[in-house]
């Protein structure tokens, strides 16, 4: 399994490197420049000024140079500066990294704590009203855009109900930060949850309702077991593998979404600074994010193929 | 078979644990330096931040920020804000960067800045220039002469006297080439600044220092645009920046943390890149204390969101909300719209195709018509903007325009101009006057996304037999298009017009197309040229004034560029805002920030 782990490991270097090209060459390729995004355009500014910004940033070396020179920076550790705070990239997402993955991984436990349990409910009670209930429910979650139920609970929740906050991750006031926190981030955290419930809810169902109907669930059964472990043991477990497949997909999708989220709450996340950093043509920040993004979906890949093994005692890799 | 469940159970529970850990808090495990952390921040909710990153230098150029040399040390200004200090919560659609004091780039800013720095004089709400840090100044008679008394008694942040020192040591400083000062093209004028920048000479001789309390600028001639130079030009302190190589000032902490120490009413206490920035009251500052103890500027991105935290009360004012939403916010209690004068008109740009841009070759049977400024006229005419301002602002904030410059400078505007109002007929003849074809097509630029009463006017123009072409160029790219390559036929695009001499100049003069100067129309017209040049060359308003108001009739008749109309700013207070106490500056700045006050 190490050697697996490991293989898979040096297998990821190339694909970083040609996502990291391809993601250098379609920022820079891109129409428009961090010069013209840095000005107010109602105002004009000296053009030799321009110029010599430009200069400044090296934003006068042609593509290639400009890559090879980051590629040989990033190899040393250093992704760089952003251009519009002259920050350390790292630094930047540094920052920005435990907000996004506090979002995120509240989001996911989110889901898998409330869509598991009711799709493993719903196939077991296939056909009842219940059932029907949380089938309605899935295509009504997945259904609502995300900033559109974001902007609704914060509007009951906060502004109507004054039982959260509207905005941001941190009061620098308040007395009790941890429980402030976890305040700011319960609407977030519902909000980019919501849909992934429903998925799991969905995928759980119908990987349990497949299981259900196996051979082996019988001769367990026969074998005179408990229902109890009938339906854990040789039920549920084998219903993992598939579940364990959208886990893994859905972690670069829950990313995506914390985009918007975060846009809407005001969250101090990864996601607003790509927002940003792709309205200020921000390259060395964007370049970062997308290393990083990278680097995370990979590992979560790698992750899924693990726990493949640990769930499946059929699945032994070499 | 148990152990295998064992370990099933251990491994989720360690990954969720892990996951669960990394939502708390700790840095990530990219950072690639052995590097000392950085301080945990003070708020514990808050993730602790990433470590340094070594000094490995940056992949374009500069070095790196940690090699630049560090202000003094600055104390903390005061203690995390305390019950009963009275806080001002602005929301902010973004914080930007925290600007380079000579690479000032925007609104934000330069509010920013002049809210911890102070400068020699400001304009006020009228543009008539009053002094700010110095207590008063004279010009001499030939205008070549400026003397300047400063305050006495002003300290900086930091404890330490302000004199007259920092002043000269300001000017020098702008006037090196490494530093690349925005305010170097208007300020150059000093006697012996261009020697500086071209390494003839190591320091400015038309700036001296007469004692602690007065300085004098010497310029090679008089100049209108110095007075505008000295109101955008921070005052920095000598003994902090000295130590700071110009080619270093942009990363140095001076400028990337705190801009510390400053003269001015507030002192930044934080700043949380694309987050927060904190300011907290100088009680010294040399106008009185500021009445605020704390101004918490935050970013909300979203309109939608911005709304409903001042709805809540969890910001006191609210930045950047949309005219559409107008009625909605006059509904919520307690709330107080405050509206600024518009200085920023929705100007028509026709380009004269005039062949010094790519976009001109080849030559197009259209762009001659386009040349003569019964074309522009036909343009205007054939537009309804009575019928278009309704479709643009529903709220009736916006008014028709039609003089070069903002109507907060009324008094330059001459009561004369030629109005050019609605009329297809007119319109119609006029262009067949021109021979313009029906069948040609005008392109018809958008800097970003086409506002939607882009096609209101399409359809206008359709009505008199102008095809237009709506074509977007992104905010990131008009620079290159549209100055550089000059790709377009029109646009109508907002304008600052608030500081006449500077804009009108760069977007009028012959031969000031990019990147010399923003001439996108490529207009030219010696008399303009001419008009201009003798108001630039002179330091009294008595005399330049009334050049401005003859610049504003030339173009009035030239069509060059044309104002069509112009929308009043507001701005969205909450209830414990004492509206009254803020006083407008120039522009859509706020001015005289220690007499803001909280109910």
């Amino acid at each position: 399994m190490l050697r697996y782990i490991i293989r898979r490991l040096l297998i990821s270097i190339p694909v970083l490197l040609g996502i990291t090209m391809i993601t250098f060459a379609a920022y820079n390729l891109a129409p428009g420049d961090p010069i013209s995004a840095m000005i107010d355009p109602s105002v004009p500014v000296a053009p030799e000024v321009l110029e010599k910004m430009k200069e400044d940033l090296g934003l006068n070396k042609p593509v290639y140079i400009r890559y090879l020179i980051w590629l040989k920076e990033a190899a040393r550790g250093n992704l760089g500066y952003a251009y519009n705070s002259s920050t350390p990239v790292l630094k930047k997402i540094g920052d920005r990294l435990p907000a996004t993955l506090a979002l995120t991984v509240s989001a996911m436990l989110l889901a898998i704590s409330l869509g598991v349990p009711l799709g493993v409910y719903s196939a077991l009670r296939q056909y009842s009203a219940l059932d029907y209930l949380l089938t309605f429910f899935a295509f009504v979650a997945v259904s609502i855009p995300a900033f559109f139920f974001a902007l609704g609970i914060i509007y009951i929740f906060s502004v109507r109900l004054g039982i959260f906050p509207v905005q941001g991750m941190h009061d620098p006031d308040a007395t009790n930060p941890f429980l402030d926190f976890l305040r700011h981030l319960i609407l977030p955290a519902t909000a980019l949850g919501l849909e992934r419930i429903a998925g799991f809810l969905r995928y759980t169902r119908s990987a349990v309702l497949e299981v259900l109907g196996q051979d082996y669930m019988t001769t367990a059964r026969a074998k005179g077991l408990s229902e109890r472990v009938v339906l854990w043991r040789h039920g549920f477990r084998n219903a993992l593998i598939s579940m364990i497949t959208i886990l893994s997909l859905s972690i670069p999708g829950l990313f995506g979404g914390a985009f918007i989220i975060e846009w809407i709450f005001s969250w101090p996340g990864m996601g607003q600074l790509a927002v940003s950093s792709v309205n200020m043509r921000d390259y060395p920040t964007l370049m970062g994010i997308a290393l990083i993004g990278s680097t995370l979906v990979l590992l979560s890949n790698l992750l899924a193929d693990i726990l493949y093994a640990v769930a499946d005692p059929r699945i032994r890799y070499a | 078979m148990r152990s295998s469940r064992i370990r099933f159970v251990l491994l989720i529970a360690v990954i969720v644990l892990s996951l669960a850990l990394s939502a708390c808090g700790p840095a990530p495990t990219a950072a690639p330096t052995s590097a000392p952390a950085q301080p945990a921040p003070t708020k514990a909710a808050e993730p602790t931040k990433a470590p340094e990153p070594t000094k490995a230098p940056e992949p374009t150029k500069a070095p790196a920020p940690t090699a630049a040399p560090e202000p003094t040390k600055a104390p903390a200004p005061t203690a995390a804000p305390v019950t009963g200090q009275k806080i001002l919560r602005r929301a902010q659609s973004v914080i930007g960067k925290f600007g380079d004091p000579f690479h000032i780039t925007g609104g934000q800013i330069d509010e920013w800045m002049f809210l911890t720095m102070s400068r020699l004089i400001f304009y006020d709400a009228k543009l008539d220039l009053q002094p700010d840090i110095a207590e008063k100044y004279t010009i001499s008679p030939d205008g070549k002469t400026y003397t300047f008394t400063l305050r006495k008694g002003v300290e900086w942040h930091d404890g330490k006297p302000f004199t007259a020192k920092d002043v000269v040591f300001t000017f020098n400083y702008i006037c090196q080439k490494d530093l690349n000062a925005m305010q170097y093209p208007n300020v150059k004028v000093i006697t012996g600044c261009k020697d500086v920048n071209e390494g003839k000479a190591t320091t400015v001789s038309g700036v001296t220092a007469n004692g602690d309390y007065e300085v004098t600028f010497k310029l090679d001639n008089a100049s209108s645009i110095f007075n505008h130079a000295l109101t955008q030009i921070p005052i920095v302190p000598e003994h902090v920046v000295k130590d700071i190589a110009p080619a270093d000032f942009t990363k140095s902490k001076f400028v990337t943390e705190r801009w510390y120490p400053g003269t001015g009413p507030f002192i930044v206490k934080e700043f949380k890149g694309d987050e927060s920035i904190e300011f907290v009251a100088n009680p010294k500052y040399f106008r009185g204390a500021p009445k605020i103890d704390v101004i918490r500027d935050i970013k909300i991105p979203d309109a939608n969101t911005r709304l409903l935290a001042l709805e809540k009360g969890e910001v006191d004012i609210a930045l950047g909300l949309p005219v559409a939403e107008m009625d909605r916010i006059k509904k919520i209690p307690g709330v107080q719209l405050v509206y600024l004068d518009p200085v920023v008109p929705n100007v028509l740009f026709v380009n004269y195709h005039a062949g010094n841009k790519e976009a001109d070759k080849p030559e197009q049977p259209k762009f001659k018509p386009m040349r003569d400024p019964k074309f522009r006229q036909a343009l205007i005419q054939a537009l309804d903007l009575d019928n278009l301002i309704k479709a643009v602002d529903p709220s009736g904030l916006t008014q028709k325009w039609n003089c070069a410059v903002a109507p907060s400078l009324g008094d330059l505007c001459p009561k004369d101009l030629t109005p050019y109002p609605y009329d297809p007929e007119k319109a119609k003849a006029l262009l067949k006057e021109v021979g313009w074809d029906p069948n040609w097509e005008l392109t018809f630029v958008a800097l970003g996304t086409p506002p939607t009463w882009y096609e209101i006017v399409q359809q206008m123009w359709a009505k008199v037999g102008v095809k237009a072409t709506i074509t977007p160029i992104e905010f990131a790219n008009f620079i290159a298009e549209f100055y550089g390559k000059g790709k377009f036929d029109v646009i109508i695009s907002g304008q600052a017009r608030w500081v006449p001499l500077d804009i009108l100049g760069t977007v009028h003069r012959c031969g000031y197309e990019y990147p010399k100067g923003y001439n996108s129309t490529q207009y030219c017209n010696p008399k303009f040229d001419e008009v201009f040049e003798k108001a630039q060359n002179t330091a009294d308003p008595a005399v330049y004034k009334p050049l401005i108001t003859e610049m504003t009739r030339i173009l009035n008749t030239d069509l060059p560029t044309y104002p069509l109309w112009i929308g009043k700013g507001f701005q969205t207070m909450g209830g414990k805002v004492d509206a009254a106490t803020f006083q407008l500056g120039c522009g859509y700045n706020w001015a005289a920030p220690h007499t803001w006050s909280l109910k």
